[in-house]
């Protein structure tokens, strides 16, 4: 019988093959767009569990808000000693960075290269992370100083092969013994060092934070009564005090830790959730696609039905024969849909940033059957009810020629698929808006024709008596200037300090600050409000020492906001003034010159100080104003000699506009998704809007004639099939409108600065959809509406 | 074999309701040929498929057997259906989409013959009806006297005690018409019980018993012959 269901099933897609391949191909479209989202959600949620005891890993964070910093993983290196002093803890493991110091500038065979990503680690390493050395040994490497392990790639990078255990590298001064190789991390880990070595703290060292602490807590114990013990026992920070300490959950860090110290970018649950929202829909509208238009389509195996009844099948086998056809449909639509997957996953992997590959002999095969089954019955079994019950008396004696057919249904379908349609219209566009505005926000400083070059060692660029190489990098052709600065400009300082403001009273939580070289004012672009940019000729600006050896004095400039908050609401009048620096081991004052308009930093503070000549870090970045058609020359230039001057190899060098693009690349990534779910959503929609006016247009054909008969024109005759599906849309829009703005509002919430929601962009998504399915139905009712009556009522 | 009894069938749309059936009695014995005649929306197809168990009657009660059908669910329905009658309509009613041979096996699939007596009836049948040279066709491809000879042959294939056959010539010219007639005598004459609405008063003489329906009711119910003198009368 299975075998005569499939005959029948064929035949009929054979016969009605415009019916069938609308059906299969919008369901495949659907079922591609689930599949590579649920690929992409997989792999988001699979990020750290296959580390050892991963649910009983925590990693410890500080609350840097007082800085503006969030919630940082850097911690001291004594909080791990502490740690392992507690019952509650099984054993803990520290990865610690070496700094950008010379050791990770080397050469081998004559040619410098720069390792990133390096490590110091705790020899119980394997305890916490899973990870398969190549070669060699990991445990000498974490315990023998100038030993290094090196991941395989990094290995090929450097040496062209992964045997590479005895082979050194060269730094200024010593040289590192490659001492082990292991595979590659995997991507879905929030871990990303590229190589491992030895690392010594000082625990006499008060600034040893640049920890990572992970703690494996004992099966029994409480983790958030641990939290609050470690909490009250933990080490202070030299400057900023006692910053609250909480513990996230190693699997949870993929998600949740966000800061710019993270060893790499994490994902974005929200923006998961998005995604899984829209798969969900495009499925959705695929299945009311697939239910409608087979229900208009019923009527025409209405005879089959009949004549299988009187024949003797009962209503449940009918059921069943119309649901192993939609089944058999969704399969086929499965086989598609994984051809366009393997075609769409390189481009997907770019928008979401992954590496996702389709395996079929995983689990995730079996998912996928599961899915297109579940699919398949989801959107046959309404049909399939349907279709059986007809009346078989009625068909086979003839008199039913187009009976019920599930019209309120099949209409409110279509109002769904026009509601989902509208609103991800009206999210596309508010989306994009607030992309550009985000663009477009006066940052207070500029980005155009700003070259930066990070990280370079402060002493060979950041001196009151301009270095040598910052003379010789200003010297290259098109570079009109440069200047110094502690912090990457996207990003924000690393570094706050509490401070006395003239009038004696205290600055509002800890002020963000950072070193600056001379002319920082111009070579930021920054708006001058008051007083006057650093300068060489004023030899208070530099930051120097007094007599008395633990006190200082500096030039600052400051922005608006922190003249503000220092109660001068004129900023003329802080000019001059002195800020303090109470700190007691080192007590720093700062002589305001300049006032300048507030920039954006990362975080969204507006408060900042810049200091010249400030030591608030060791290594610098290079803001070089040029003429960006030399681009390519001055970026070789550059390299070079930075390469002679500093053994500094492979530095990074970014155009200020590339880097700020970078910052909201996540956000332009979800909206290219939501974007390209929109049109296939409106894709989809009108393949039903036009299979539903195909059936109707059918169905209406003799009203048609005989309204021709009496004169109608076809324009009138068009319309008047058009109004139904317009009636539809109206409906569409009426409940696509507050679930768009109730959407769109939530998500602009996640920014500091927001576009206002303009009724255009309603009206014009509603206007969009309207015309299009307006233009739909038209195509077809005027060829109805052109076809000689004759033609037709022959027939009849 | 079949008695009906003050039964009636009420069709309810919106807004009208009509009356299709108005308290009908009528004994069947088995092996009668029984014409039902009357104008147009009489009720001869109501009445017929009620008979077929594809509708229930509104009010009254059908005993098929000497047992009341009234409260058999649906799949002991299929299941009597399937086993004791066959249909053949006005229009046919072949699955467009199934060949010949496909469309006379498909009764035979539902009753779970095996393969190889499937195929011994189906041939047989088809040979009788002579278009077993057509099994391979598709409905559409035969003309309307041959689609008609393989829905008889469908619904003889499985040996149904009734057969039901609502204007089974209504779309035939006369000669293939009267083919189908004979068909339908010779069944009967082995035995069968033939139940057949027709218009024509010709074909009404094929049949031993005439039904005449008008407005959902009886308004004669004769043997042939008595007919034939009254009209000579
Ligand atoms: N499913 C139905 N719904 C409503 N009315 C029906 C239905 N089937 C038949 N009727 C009505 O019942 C009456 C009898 O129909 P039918 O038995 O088909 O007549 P006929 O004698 O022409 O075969 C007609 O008036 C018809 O319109
Ligand atoms: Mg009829």
């Amino acid at each position: 019988m299975l075998i005569n269901y499939f005959t029948t099933a064929t035949r009929a897609f054979k016969k009605d093959s415009q019916h069938f391949l609308l059906n299969v191909f919008g369901l495949s479209v659907g079922l591609a767009a689930a599949i590579l989202v649920a690929l992409f959600t997989l792999h988001e949620f699979s990020y750290d569990r296959q580390q050892p005891d991963a649910e009983r890993v925590y990693r410890i964070a500080h609350d840097f808000s007082k800085i503006g910093m969030g919630s940082v993983r850097n911690t001291h290196y004594r909080n791990y000693e502490i740690s392992l002093k507690h019952s509650q803890v099984e054993d803990a493991f520290v990865l610690s960075g070496v700094g950008t110091d010379k050791k990770t500038n080397v050469q081998y065979q004559g040619q410098g290269y720069k390792l990133t990503d390096i490590f110091g680690a705790t020899p119980n390493i394997e305890d916490f992370i899973n990870i398969s050395t190549l070669a060699g040994d990991l445990q000498i490497v974490l315990t023998t100083p100038d030993t290094l392990a090196l991941s395989e790639s990094e290995a090929l990078r450097i040496f062209g092969k992964t045997d590479v255990i005895g082979e050194t590298l060269l730094y200024e001064g010593g040289q590192h013994t490659l001492r082990a190789v292991f595979t590659d991390l995997p991507q879905n880990t929030h871990f990303a060092f590229k190589g491992l070595a030895y690392k010594e703290h000082d625990p006499a060292n008060a600034w040893d934070f640049s920890n990572a602490i992970y703690i494996k807590l004992t099966a029994q114990a409480d983790f958030k009564a641990y939290e609050k013990l470690l909490d009250e026992q933990a080490v202070a920070h030299p400057s900023m005090g006692k910053m609250p300490l909480s513990l996230v959950p190693l699997v949870d860090l993929h998600f949740t830790a966000k800061s710019k110290t993270e060893f790499k970018k994490g994902g974005d649950k929200q923006n998961v959730m998005i995604c899984v929202g829209l798969s969900v829909l495009l499925i959705l509208i695929a299945s009311f696609n697939f239910i409608n238009m087979t229900i208009a389509q019923s009527t025409k195996r209405a005879k089959e039905v009949g004549v299988r009844k009187a024949l003797g099948a009962t209503k449940s086998q009918l059921v069943v024969q119309f649901l192993s056809e939609s089944v058999l449909l969704s399969l086929l639509a499965t086989v598609i849909a994984c051809s366009l997957v393997e075609l769409m996953l390189p481009g997907f992997n770019g928008l979401v940033g992954r590496e996702l590959t389709l395996d079929y002999r995983s689990s995730f095969s079996m998912a996928i059957v599961l899915m297109s089954l579940f699919v398949g019955i989801f959107a046959g079994l309404y049909p399939a009810l349907f279709i059986s019950s007809f009346s078989a008396k009625r068909v086979l004696s003839g008199d039913l020629q187009h009976g019920s057919t599930a019209t309120l249904v099949r209409k409110c379908l279509l109002v769904l698929q026009a509601t989902i349609s509208i609103a991800l219209i009206i999210t596309t566009v508010v989306m994009n808006q607030q992309l550009a505005y985000l663009q477009s926000i006066p940052l207070g400083y500029e980005t155009k024709q700003r070259l930066v070059i990070s990280e370079i060692p402060a002493e060979h660029v950041y001196a009151k008596d301009t270095p040598l190489l910052l003379d010789k990098l200003n010297n290259i052709e098109g570079v009109h200037q440069s200047t110094v600065l502690g912090y990457y400009p996207t990003e924000s300082p690393f570094f706050g300090v509490d401070l006395i403001w003239p009038n004696g009273e205290k600055s509002n939580g800890a002020i963000p600050i950072t070193g600056s070289g001379f002319n920082i004012v111009e070579g930021l672009g920054l708006k001058l409000l008051a007083g006057r940019d650093f300068s060489a000729e004023f030899s208070g600006d530099w930051f120097a020492k007094a007599s008395e050896s633990n006190k200082g004095h500096v030039g600052a400039i400051i922005t608006q906001s922190a003249a503000k908050q220092a109660g001068f609401s004129n900023v003329a009048d802080i000019i001059g003034k002195t800020i303090s620096d109470p700190n007691p081991q080192f007590t720093t004052d700062l002589h305001v010159v300049g006032v300048v308009a507030d920039i954006i930093i990362a975080n969204g503070q507006t408060e900042l100080i810049f200091m010249a000549g400030y030591p608030n870090t060791t290594v610098f970045n290079v803001v070089m104003t040029i003429d960006v058609q030399n681009l390519p020359y001055i970026q070789r230039q550059v390299v070079e000699l930075i390469g002679q001057h500093t053994n500094t190899f492979e530095p990074k060098i970014d155009l200020l506009v590339d880097s700020y693009k970078a910052v909201y690349r996540d956000d332009e990534r979800i909206s290219q998704i939501v974007s390209i779910s929109t049109w296939l959503a409106i894709g989809l929609t009108l393949l039903g809007t036009f299979g539903m006016a195909a059936f109707s247009v059918l169905r209406r054909q003799k009203e048609v004639a005989v309204r021709k008969v009496l004169g109608a024109s076809v324009l009138s005759i068009v319309n008047l099939l058009a109004k139904e599906f317009l009636l539809l849309v109206l409906l569409g829009i009426m409940f696509a409108f507050p679930l768009s703005y109730w959407l769109i509002t939530d998500w602009l919430m996640n920014f500091n600065h927001r576009v206002e929601q303009s009724l255009w962009v309603y009206l014009a998504a509603a206007g969009f959809v309207g015309t299009i399915t307006w233009l739909t139905v038209a195509s077809l009712g005027f060829k109805a509406a052109s076809t000689r009556p004759s033609l037709i009522l022959r027939y009849e | 074999m079949i008695t009906l009894n003050n039964l009636s069938r009420i069709y309810r749309t919106s807004d009208v309701e009509t009356t299709a059936l108005n308290q009908i009695n009528l004994t069947v014995n088995e092996g009668e040929f029984i014409a039902i005649m009357g104008p147009s929306g009489c009720g001869k197809s109501t009445l017929l498929s009620i008979l077929g168990m594809l509708d229930s009657p509104s009010s009254g009660s059908y005993q098929f057997n000497g047992e009341d059908i009234a409260d058999y669910s649906e799949a002991q329905l299929a299941q009597l259906r399937k086993t004791s009658i066959g249909f053949v309509f006005q229009s046919f009613n072949l699955i467009d989409e199934l060949t010949v041979y496909e469309n006379v096996e498909l009764p035979l699939q539902y009753l779970k013959i095996s393969k190889a007596a499937r195929k011994e009836r189906v041939e047989a049948i088809l040979k009788r009806m002579a278009i077993d040279h057509r099994a391979d066709h598709l409905p559409q491809q035969l003309s309307g006297g041959q689609q008609q000879r393989v829905a008889v042959a469908r619904a003889m294939v499985s040996n149904p005690k009734l057969i039901l056959a609502d204007e089974p010539t209504g779309n035939l010219d006369s000669k293939n018409g009267d083919a189908v007639m004979a068909m339908l005598r010779e069944l009967n004459q082995d035995g069968t019980t033939v139940i057949m609405v027709t218009h024509a008063e010709k074909e009404g003489n094929y049949a031993d018993r005439l039904v005449r329906l008008l407005d959902g009711q009886i308004m004669l119910d004769k043997a042939t012959q008595t007919i034939n003198k009254d009209e000579v009368a």
